[in-house]
């Protein structure tokens, strides 16, 4: 299926044009589509990018995440002790 | 005009409860999230915490805690580290709360730790420990 193209006018500074220059050439494909991706790739980052409430929510769901309480402690133990043993 | 965001830096301890079975210490970040704290942690602090029995979705999770930002040591850090360290008696074994604590106060955020008293000589040179 043809994807549907529209032609647009941007005013770059120099060094972005070099980038896009760069990268056509190191991916072998048109300036475009270089923006294309790039583009695409912002996009995705921002629209899976967690924020932190929904990190508290999904281990709230996921107890597999969990360590039990006595690996918990040791591992908090062994991290202050690492600390006081930093000039030793 | 929106809410005051505040900045705040979480110590290692703070990012190991977040795998705790009773949920306790996930309620006091949710807390502070609610109330528009924003978190980072020194460079340092990551490593201590990927030092950890994690998998990687586990680390993936602390990462976005604190939505990535994980603050280096520069040059301010470093110097005003070694003077908390050198003012407080050149205690072994404190530097690491040092850097922890100078990280905090460079970047002007709160430090969220349970290790409470550690950092409680820090507070004369600016360090607000939630």
């Amino acid at each position: 299926m043809a994807i549907q193209a529209y032609k647009s006018t941007y005013t770059l500074d120099k060094e972005s044009v070099e980038h896009i220059d760069y990268l056509a050439e190191y991916w072998k494909t048109s300036k475009a589509e270089v923006i294309r991706r790039c583009v695409k790739k912002e996009v995705d980052r921002m629209v899976h990018k967690i924020n932190p409430i929904s990190v508290l929510d999904a281990l709230e769901s996921h107890p597999e995440l969990w360590l039990d309480e006595v690996a918990l402690q040791s591992w908090a133990k062994e991290t202050e002790e690492s600390r006081k043993d930093w000039d030793r | 005009m929106g809410p005051i965001r505040k900045f705040t830096h979480l110590d290692t301890n703070v990012l190991i409860g977040l795998f705790s079975e009773k949920g306790e210490k996930r309620k006091d970040l949710r807390k502070l999230l609610l109330d528009y704290h924003e978190f980072s942690i020194s460079a340092f602090v990551w490593h201590e915490f990927v030092t950890g029995p994690l998998s990687d979705a586990q680390k993936l999770y602390g990462l976005s805690l604190v939505e990535e930002r994980i603050v280096p040591m520069d040059k301010d850090i470093a110097e005003l580290g070694a003077k908390l360290y050198n003012e407080t008696g050149r205690r072994r074994g404190s530097r690491p709360d040092c850097l922890v604590a100078a990280t905090a106060i460079v970047k002007e955020s709160f430090l969220f730790t349970y290790n409470k008293d550690d950092f409680s000589l820090f507070k004369s040179f600016g360090l607000l420990v939630i």
